[in-house]
């Protein structure tokens, strides 16, 4: 039974004939994307000029109408220092906290590659074909730069590296559902 | 796979052809595009008919209105996507499929979906399209063999491809170019760009402010510039960065094991932080340290300010080279 039903009978055709009519799809009246990308070019880069970096009047003004923003920010950075210092003390390598993130990675990918073998069947056999070589190719990135960070767990470069990868094989898996569910079934 | 460029008249803005339409047609109203296309159908039939494969193709034309900020989609699996932009609001349909294919498009004044389809289990129906499009449209377009070009536009657009090749040429405020292993050229200067391959080579001769260019195995290259905040991500393929910065530039480059050629203007002053396996042509001594790569060092180039454009460059096994500016060439 549909909420159609509740209402009297001319209401409810009217009120389905109004939603038949409505369009499957609709862009917002306004795209909000300029503005922001003007916002981010008035302020300056992180670094390059921000509070406390930046000319001397500049970030005063700044600063005043930013307070609870940079005072939010602050919380996070010291709630942020006091857990990976903990994780350090239990795990001097760092290796507990890296393992997590790169399992998150690697579950973050699993759901994707279930994802594409959903679609499995709609692409054609090159298709699959560019795929699965493009993903062994990555995999193989992954699994040598893992091999350096066992021989040098804390040197921070491999670590950035085997991260790097991961996240180069998730916006491939992305970009891979994108394209199967456009061109598939 | 290479760009096969259909021998129809470029018909971008400020060509002849558009100037013959403009003359002869000063209304926006549906009629006039259809008659528009009528007149294009006629000159281009014949040679999108003798580009097309064996299979049989019948040809189709189709008008509607469309706002000039509206939103284009378009999917074809096989075949080609050309798509021009032009002062009008509408969108003019010129092309070919096969013959057992079925064409399916409409939509309103703010948005139209268009492609083909055949039959379930048959082979994968063929389609060639030319497509006008209001200038500040918004085009989204999906492939998989599909070669798709998109010419004068300045609204959004997002273009996406397996095999084929995408190339894109003209100023659109946002830009998302992808193939997995077709080459992707951009000529222009979108505001925002996100340009990705697996295996294909990616090439941007352009500036922009934001840009994010990425490949497995496929080279990227830039070209002219300024770049402003540009981040290139690859597995293995060759990265090539050239062009000038803008004076805020910030440069970030990440590659396993590809190489990166940095080709700056010779007396840019620059900062450049480099972690790599191996790092040639460096005026600088390593910054030494415990523990760090051979190739692992930052470098003050033509004596930087603190806002100098920053580059960074991390290559896992690739070489970094720093060489000088190749002499500028045309795309």
């Amino acid at each position: 039974m549909s909420d159609f039903d509740e209402l009297d009978p001319r209401d409810a055709a009217r009120l389905r004939e109004a939603v038949q009519a409505l369009p499957r799809e609709v862009e917002p009246a306004q795209d909000l994307w300029p503005g922001i990308r003007a916002e981010i070019a008035l302020r300056p880069a992180q670094g390059h000029g921000g509070p406390g970096h930046g000319g001397p009047g500049h970030g005063a003004v700044r600063w005043g109408g930013y307070r609870w923003l940079a005072a939010a920010a602050a919380l996070v950075l010291i709630t942020a220092t006091t857990t990976w210092t903990l994780a350090r003390r239990s795990d001097p390598a760092g290796g507990a906290t890296l393992g997590t993130e790169f399992a998150s990675y690697e579950r973050s990918a699993a759901d994707l590659e279930a994802s594409l073998q959903r679609h499995r069947a709609g692409l054609d056999p090159n298709t699959l074909a560019v795929l699965e070589r493009t993903l062994r190719t990555i995999d193989g990135a992954i699994a040598e730069a893992r091999v350096a960070l066992a021989e040098r767990p804390s040197d921070p470069a491999i670590q950035a590296f085997v991260a790097s990868a991961y996240r180069q094989k998730i916006d491939f898996l992305r970009r891979a559902n994108d394209v199967a569910s456009a061109i598939g079934p | 796979m290479t760009m096969r460029p259909l021998s129809i008249p470029r018909a971008g803005p400020h060509t002849p052809l558009l100037s013959q339409v403009r003359a002869t047609a000063r209304s926006h109203t549906l009629v006039i595009v259809l008659g528009v296309l009528v007149t294009i159908g006629a000159l281009d039939g014949p040679a999108l008919h003798a580009q097309g494969p064996a299979a049989p193709m019948v040809k189709i034309t189709r008008g509607w209105a469309l706002d000039r900020d509206g939103l284009v989609k378009v999917f074809n699996a096989v075949g080609t996507v050309q798509v021009i932009g032009w002062e009008r609001d509408s969108v003019a349909l010129v092309g070919s499929i096969s013959k057992a294919a079925r064409f399916f498009g409409g939509g309103n004044r703010r948005g139209i979906k268009m492609g083909i389809e055949g039959d379930q289990g048959a082979a994968t129906p063929r389609a060639e399209f030319v497509l006008y499009v209001p200038a500040g449209a918004v085009i989204w377009v999906r492939g998989a063999a599909t070669d798709i070009s998109v010419e004068g536009l300045s609204g959004g657009v997002d273009c996406g491809s397996v095999s084929g090749a995408v190339r894109v040429l003209g100023d659109p405020r946002d830009l998302v170019a992808e193939s997995m292993e077709g080459t992707v050229e951009i000529i222009g200067s979108p505001s925002v760009l996100r340009a990705k391959t697996a295996s294909g080579a990616l090439l941007w001769t352009g500036q922009s402010s934001d840009a994010t260019l990425g490949s497995v195995t496929g080279s990227i290259e830039t070209l002219r510039g300024p770049l402003g905040r540009v981040r290139i991500e690859t597995i293995s393929g060759t990265v090539r960065l050239g062009g000038t910065l803008a004076a805020d530039a910030e440069v970030v480059i990440e590659s396993h094991s590809g190489d990166v050629e940095l080709r700056l203007p010779a007396k840019a002053p620059a900062r450049l932080h480099v972690d790599a396996a191996r790092f040639v042509g460096a005026p600088g001594k390593p910054d030494g340290g415990a523990g760090k790569r051979p190739g692992a060092r930052a470098i003050a180039l033509n004596s930087p300010g603190e806002r100098s454009p920053l580059l960074t460059v991390r290559a896992f096994k690739g070489e970094v080279r720093l060489l000088p500016a190749e002499p500028a060439r045309t795309p």
